[in-house]
Parts: C-alpha cells; structure tokens; sequence
C-alpha cells in the first residue's frame, strides 16, 4: 500500500460529519469541525511494541518447545510424548490377554451377559460381575463351561436362572486348539477384573491343563456337576 | 513507490502459513490414518455402522443434536472420572463419521461412549419421546414428532410399540417409534470409542492418566 | 503522522476545493445507492428474521417444552439457522455494502460496476434463503456456520466474487491513492474471505477431509470467518468513523500498521485453540493458545490507537449516534477479545471448554462488536444515499440502548453460566441434569437479553422502513440522481 509522507494535515471543514444524521442528533460543535492532530507519538511505533512482541514470541516459542509434544501426530493432551506413551502400553503377556478377552467378550458374551457383565434375567443369563462362580479361586469350572457349556439351572449369588443354556463356546472360536486356549484365557482374564471384580489372571497352561481332563466329552455340563468337582487352589 | 502488491503479497502469504499449518500439515501427518485391525477377530476398528446406524447418523444430524451434545471425551475436566469413556478421544475414533459431529457445546452430556453406557434401545425411544420420564432434571427437549401412537388392544400391533411413559396421560395408547427414532437409537447404540489405541491407552485408573506417567499435570 | 484517512480526507479534499468536489462526493453516494441500499436493507430484514429465530432457540434451551411438536422448530434447527442468518443473512450482508460504500467513498470515485454488485446482492439473498430454508427442513450438513445445505454455498460464493470483484475494482481504480488504514483492513477482508469460505466449503462438503480433520477445519474456517472477515470490516469501520468524527487523524499510523499485521499472522492460527484436550495431537491445539495468546498485541495496539485519538473527545459520542454505535461498538471488540483470550489459556479453557462461556465470548464479538460497528456505519450512509435524515431520533436511541443492554445482558449471563456450569462439572460426583438445571437462571437471563435485543433491531428495521417510506415519497416525481446534484446543495450547507 502507498504510505502518505508526514504531512501536516490542512485545517478542513467536516461538511459530511454535521450532516449524517443532522435529523436526530446535530454534532455538539455546530459549524465547521477543524481536522487537528491528535495527542500521540506521530506516525512511528514505539520500540516498546517491538520488544514486547519479540518477548511474547520467545515465550510461546517455549511453550511449543515443553508443551506441544515435539509435533508428533500420536502425542494428545496429556501426555507429552511418544516416550512416555510407550511406558503406557499393555506389554505383560496377562495385559495381552486382558486386551484379547476384552475384545472376544464383547462380541461374542456380550449380547448375553450385557456389557456391565450384569446378567439379563429376562433370558436366565446369570450376572458375571460379582458372582461367586467367576471370583472362585481356581477357574477350573469356568474352563469346563466355556468348552462345553452349560445347561439346565443354575444359581448365581443366591438367585436362582431357571433355565440357563450356555452353548459351548470352545466349538465356536476360530483356529486351532492353542489359538482357542488363548482365547479362553484371556476372556476369563478379563472378567475376572472387570466391572469391580478382583480375581487372578487365567493362563494358558491353567486352560490347558484343565482341559485336558474333560477334551472327550461332548455334552454340556450341568450345576450338579460342576458342584461335584474339587475347589482346589491354583498353583 | 507503490506499494500495493507487496500488501498484497503480505496478505497472502500470512494467510497461506495459516492454511499451511492449520489445515495442510495436519491432512499430512492424521489424513491418511487408517483403521486398525483388532487382534485374533478378524474386525477393524472403528466398526463400520450398520445401515440402520448410518441412517440414525443421518438423523442425528438433520435434527441439529449436535448443538447441545458432543461426541469428544476430553481430557481435561472429569470426562473420565465420570465414565463418558476409559480413555479420551483421539483422531482415529471418527475415521468412519462424515460428518464428524464432535460438537462444541454440552448441555447435554457427552455421546462418544453412550452405546456402553447405555444400550437399551428402549430406553433412547423413550428418552426421545419424553426425556424427563427416564432421566430427573432433564432440559432435553422432547421429539414426540418420531413417534405414532397405536391403541392399547391395536388387531395389528407393531413389533415396535412400547409402553407410554406413565406421566403422559394416554393409558390407552401405546408408543410406536418411527423409523427415524429407530435409527436414531440404533446410532446412539452404535456410538462407542473404548478400543485402547497407542496413542490412548486405556489406564487401570481413570482418575491418573498423570500420575500414572509420573508427571505433572498440565 | 498521517493525514486524516478516509471520510476526513475525503472532506478536506471537499472544503478545499469548494462546492464542486462536493458535488463529486454526492454523486459518489448516488452512485452507491442501488447496490448498497439493497445490501443494507436486506441485510436489515434478515437481522429481525434470524433474531426471532434466535429468541426461539434461546427459550427452547431452558424451556424445553417450548415449541417441540415439530421438527421445523426443533432447537437443533432453529439455533443454527439464527446464527446463519446473522452470520450471512446480517453481518456479511451488511458487510460487504458498507464496504462498498467505504472503498467507493475512499477511492473518490463514482462506484463502478454497481450492476455487477446489485446482481451479486440479489443472488446473496437468494442463497441465504435456500440455505435457511435447507437448515430449518433438516438439510444441515452438521457444520458450524456451514449448516447451509450443499446448493447454497455455490451461490454466496458466486456473488460473493461478484461483489468482491466489483469493490476490488473501485479500490484499485479509485482517484484517491490507496493506502488509508481502513482501505487495508477492507482489501485484506475480501481476499480472507474469498479464501476460507470457498476452501472450507471444498473440504467438509465437497472433497471432505477424513475424520477429525472435518472438526479442525470447521474450527479453522470460523475462526477465521469472525476472526478476518467480519473483525476486518469492522475494523475498517471504526478506523473511517473514529478520525472523522473525532475530528482528528489518527493518532498513530505506525501502530495501526503494527495492528493490522499481527491480526494478520496470530489471528489466522488462532482457530484450534479450543481443541487442547481434543481429539486433535497436542500441537495443534498448543499452536492454537500461543496465536491466541499473541492475538492480545494486535487488539491493544488497535484500541490504544483508538484510544489516542478519541481522548477527550468520548463526549461527542453523547450527541453523536453514529459514533456512540461504533464507539459501543469498538469497546464490544475490546472485551470480546480479552474474553478471547482468557478463555484461551490452557488453565482456563480446562474449566470452561464446551461450556456456555466461549458461546457468551462469540456473540459478544458477533452482535456487540460487528453488529454495533455495521449498525453504526448503517446509520451513517443511509442519510447519505438517500440523501435524508432519520425521522427520529428517539428510535435511534432507543435501538442503541436495547442493543448494548441486550448484547450485554447475554455476554453476561452466558459468561457466568458457562463458569459455574465448568466449575460444577469439575467434581465428577455432582450429577450432569443436575448441573445443566443450575444454569437455566443463566440461560433465562439470556433469552432476556436476546428479547430486548431484538426489540431494538425491530425498531431499527421500522425506523429504515420509515426512512425509505418518506424518500420514495419526497422523490415521487423528480429523478433521484437530478434532484441531489441540483437541488439538494444548498439546504445542506450550515
């Protein structure tokens, strides 16, 4: 843009100001208005707006450098980078099979045992979260119902569920026996802690070991049955 | 000398850093991101919508929810203290939404997890139809244009009907939703975002995403 | 130190000269009259239509039985299309003919292509309304400010360009040099404008960006909507009107250049600073606080500027209507943005994001800052076109005092009830319907404020209905351009 030279400004009349809105409100001086210069340092900008400037871009230029987690896509508020992610992630074998559990059971146990693990009595779906089968100390019941299922009644914290079916869910996981012993796991894993409750990890060799006592029966269990095996402790 | 190009240029070139660092860098380093492959199940996420969701998107939408409810567990404040999710929300939760409703109000509470927290589709059906019958205090408007009524002994009654709420005063009437508020339920079931990612991972306590870190707080 | 911008400029050309020039400066406004009347005016109409919306929407937060059994009214719609209308229906309307009038004025220079920019006017209104119409029948596309469904931005785009081209030309083949500050602010407006708008509209509805990135662009393209394009021209009006009516230049030309470039850079990266402790990576938002935070140099320079010129000079504004709009006016810009920037430092903004507070900040610079500036440069031209007073001046106070009590009134009651909504959220055991019921006393204020609010704008549109009834009639036989070259002069000398 053109800058104008310092100049003094000429004395002029302001026709147009008294008239814009003359009908409701004549300007208080009446008559010609004269064009003066107003209280200030001229046309020049004070050193004091550079320097500040300068110091107010040195501080958020800090503020970027601590807080803006190096400008890598992955680092959200409020973590501060990458390093400390990677501290975060699951990486214990029983974090993987948490993770593993915790996506199986929410498709597949889901839609029955609802997503709070609170049951759904409308369809004698026993409550998982707080009931005495799934904090037992040995998991070795809830191994044989989730290969071979369960059927008929079955009471769950005092309440009876008329007519529970549970379908065998080892015969529906995909992969080879391994793949599914993985799978087992990590469900129990994950229902033994979520939603309150506090029991320990599932492993793999548990599952294993159990089902290797039961790998020929095909039919599910019933209440009576699982009541009859031993409650020992876990190694 | 004229200096009229130069201002021009000025002009020009500040605003173009802005859309440079606003909008271009950004698409480079998050507009690429894809869906990720959940482990042993074959599934991505986030799940694509079933068209009954998608649908109910549409709705959600075209009614302006937006205006009052976000769909953004932040960090800051008590989101997760209060169990609108296990962990905020990042950039690849809303790889599958167009448009991202992320919203920038709450008069209303967060939706991002509202399928966990609340998966009843009964119950979104009647906290449409009268919110202050499921939830006390409730400043939600009501959308009873979503829904029919039908009588009590109707000779062909919907698979859909419900109950009236009973502070409506239609003892006789049963509630049958549209097929706008179905789908609007379905969407609100399907709005979940608590698949742990690298980059929000999923704390055992969600009070100390900080002190879990061993750091200061913000 | 420079010479007296704008409007003083234009009359010291005037006195010296004599009554020829003053000719000149008539003819210029009869030159304006078609396009920037239509402007003005339609702009009028949409301002009370989108604050009857606006009352509606405001009502329905607190009294959610209020108007439900129809989803034409539904809040959901209804709040957006308030805020299209005042955002295109209003404030760029009136926008851009206020800026047409000020670079046609600024340049000397009859307006040229006042088709083009008429055209443009029409096709405007003719956008606002099926993207008004779109919004309220459901057609949202889901994104702030850009509610309008997909046909309608095509059109404000093309007219847009119309008139923009149009107010470019006068710019640059004005008489008058270009270079007095508001000539700057206006310049740089158009070319914001013609760039965001048309870019967001690409990215989120045409070729949209996946994902979050939608969120970081609507954010980018309203912050810089209010932020550029609307700041900007009400920049422009405060630098033209405050000089002249001040009766002085202004007071510090490098400051003001000083003010117009760090708008320039802060108050375009600015947009993300809502997202620290979004879904967006951390920088993007720390980027944000920091432009945010520095965006404060440009407003104290600006408002110091105009400090120095008005000193002891405020009291005009007692008598002066057009100054005390902007002066109200310039004073709304100064909160808004000290409002901006509070609610812009992280241990704030982690109290009141998604809170009521930043809604309070953006409609105090909305309807305090860009309204009261255009309202009062409204009231300045129109005489001037039409070449005729306001009827009354009553209605002129009465509009100015609903205005800054009502826009107050909101700032105020939405500010407070986004803290104390922020300050009981904190606690996580404090139940959510429990804590939005303690803010209704706050929203209930609110639509307090829009409803007197809005009685003032419904005696502005009157008084403009007034103005224009009583010109058409003194007009009846004589040919508009013929009788204010000739006859009018000399009943307006003093």
């Amino acid at each position: 843009m053109k800058k104008r030279k310092h100049t003094t400004p000429a004395p002029a009349a302001r026709p147009g100001a008294s008239r814009s809105v003359r009908t409701a409100a004549p300007p208080a001086t009446a008559g010609p208005r004269l064009i003066e210069p107003a209280p200030g340092r001229g046309g020049r900008l004070s050193a004091v707006w550079i320097v500040v400037t300068v110091a107010s871009l040195c501080l958020g230029g800090v503020y970027l450098i601590r807080s803006a987690g190096h400008f890598d896509a992955r680092v959200y508020h409020p973590y501060r980078s990458v390093e400390e992610l990677a501290i975060l992630q699951p990486k214990a074998v029983a974090d993987e099979l948490h993770t593993v559990g915790r996506r199986l059971y929410h498709t597949l146990c889901v839609q029955c045992h609802q997503p709070r693990g609170q049951g759904n009595p409308a369809t004698f779906t026993p409550p998982l979260a707080g009931s005495e089968w799934v904090l037992a100390p040995d998991p070795g019941r809830l191994i044989r119902i989730l290969y071979k299922g369960l059927y008929g009644p079955i009471t769950v914290n005092g309440q009876s569920y008329g007519q529970a079916a549970m379908f065998a869910v080892g015969d529906q996981l995909p992969g080879n026996d391994d793949a599914k012993a993985k799978q087992i796991a990590g469900v129990l894993t994950y229902i033994r802690s979520a939603w309150g409750n506090q029991a320990a990890p599932v492993s793999v060799d548990q599952v294993n070991a159990a089902h290797a006592q039961f790998k020929d029966r095909t039919t599910p269990w019933t209440e009576a049955e699982l009541q009859a095996i031993p409650e020992t402790d876990p190694e | 000398m004229n200096r009229g190009p130069w201002f021009f240029a000025g002009v020009l070139l500040t605003f173009a850093s802005s859309f440079g660092g606003l909008i271009l860098a950004p698409q480079l380093q998050i507009g690429r991101q894809s869906v990720v492959p959940l482990e042993g199940l074959g599934q991505f996420y986030p799940p694509a919508r079933p068209g009954q969701a998608r649908q109910g998107a549409a709705v959600y939408q075209a009614l302006g929810c937006v205006e009052c409810h976000s769909q953004q567990v932040r960090s800051l404040g008590s989101d997760l203290q209060r169990g609108w999710g296990r962990r905020m929300s990042v950039a690849r939760d809303y790889l599958r939404d167009h448009p991202v409703l992320t919203g920038n109000l709450r008069l209303g509470p967060d939706l991002a997890n509202i399928g966990v927290r609340l998966p009843d589709a009964r119950w979104h059906l009647l906290h449409l139809y009268d919110p202050s019958s499921v939830v006390n205090d409730s400043l939600m408007p009501r959308y009873p244009f979503l829904f029919d009524r039908e009588p009590e002994h109707a000779r062909f009654p919907s698979p859909h009907a419900l109950a009236m709420p009973p502070a409506d005063g239609a003892p006789q009437c049963r509630l049958v939703p549209k097929p706008e508020a179905r789908a609007l339920a379905a969407y609100l079931q399907s709005l979940r975002s608590d698949v742990p990612l690298f980059e929000a991972p999923i704390l055992s306590s969600p009070a100390a995403p900080e002190a879990a870190a061993g750091i200061p707080g913000p | 130190m420079a010479r007296p911008m704008s409007a003083s400029a234009t009359s010291a050309a005037t006195a010296a000269a004599g009554p020829a020039p003053r000719d000149a400066a008539a003819a210029i406004a009869v030159s304006c009259r078609g396009p920037v009347v239509l402007l003005v005016v339609s702009a009028s109409v949409w301002l009370v239509i989108g604050g009857v919306l606006g009352v509606v929407a405001s009502i329905q937060l607190h009294a959610p039985g209020f108007l439900t059994h129809n989803a034409w009214l539904t809040v959901g719609r209804l709040r957006p299309a308030s805020m299209n209308l005042w955002v295109y229906g209003f404030a760029t309307q009136a926008g851009l003919g206020v800026l047409v009038w000020l670079v046609a004025r600024l340049g000397g220079r009859r307006l040229l292509y006042p088709g083009a920019i008429a055209l443009g006017a029409v096709l405007w209104n003719a956008g606002v309304t099926l993207g008004v119409v779109g919004i309220l029948a459901g057609g949202t596309t889901g994104f702030e400010w850009l509610e309008m469904p997909r046909d309608a931005p095509p059109l404000l785009f093309l007219a847009f360009l119309l008139m923009a081209i149009g107010a470019l030309a006068n710019v640059v083949f004005g008489r008058e040099p270009a270079g007095s500050v508001p000539q700057w602010y206006l310049v740089a407006a158009l070319c914001w404008f013609a760039w965001v708008y048309p870019t967001a509209c690409h990215l989120l509805l045409v070729n949209p960006v996946r994902g979050v990135l939608q969120a970081a662009v609507n954010s980018w393209f309203t912050s810089n909507l209010l932020g550029l394009w609307l700041t900007a021209v009400g920049l422009a009006v405060v630098f033209d009107c405050v000089p002249a009516r001040a009766g002085r230049p202004l007071a510090n030309r490098g400051l003001a250049v000083f003010g117009f470039w760090t708008l320039a850079v802060f108050g375009s990266w600015n947009g993300l600073a809502p997202w620290l402790g979004g879904p967006l990576p951390r920088w993007m938002g720390a980027v944000g606080v920091v432009a945010n935070a520095l965006l404060g140099l440009s407003v104290a320079a600006v408002a110091w500027n105009w400090h120095l010129t008005l000193r002891g000079r405020y009291s005009r504004c007692r008598t002066d209507w057009v100054l005390r709009f902007v002066v109200s006016g310039a004073v709304a810009y100064v909160l808004a943005s000290v409002a901006g920037f509070l609610l812009g430092l992280p241990c704030l903004a982690a109290i009141t994001s998604l809170t009521l507070a930043p809604v309070g900040r953006t409609q105090l610079a909305l309807h305090g800052f860009v309204g009261l500036t255009l309202l009062g440069a409204i009231y300045d031209l129109l005489p001037r076109l039409l070449d005729i007073g306001w009827p009354s001046p009553r209605l002129i106070r009465f509009h100015w005092l609903a205005s800054v009590v009502g826009v107050a009134l909101v700032f105020v009651a939405l500010t407070l009830g986004g803290l104390n909504q922020g300050l009981r959220l904190r606690d996580p055991d404090a139940s959510f319907p429990a804590v939005i019921q303690s803010t209704v006393p706050f929203l209930g204020n609110a639509s307090l404020g829009w409803t007197v609010w809005l009685a003032g704008q419904v005696a502005f549109l009157g008084h403009v209905a007034r103005l224009l009834w009583r010109r058409c009639r003194q007009a009846s036989f004589i040919p508009a351009r013929v009788r204010t070259l000739n006859a009018a002069h000399p009943s307006r000398n003093p």
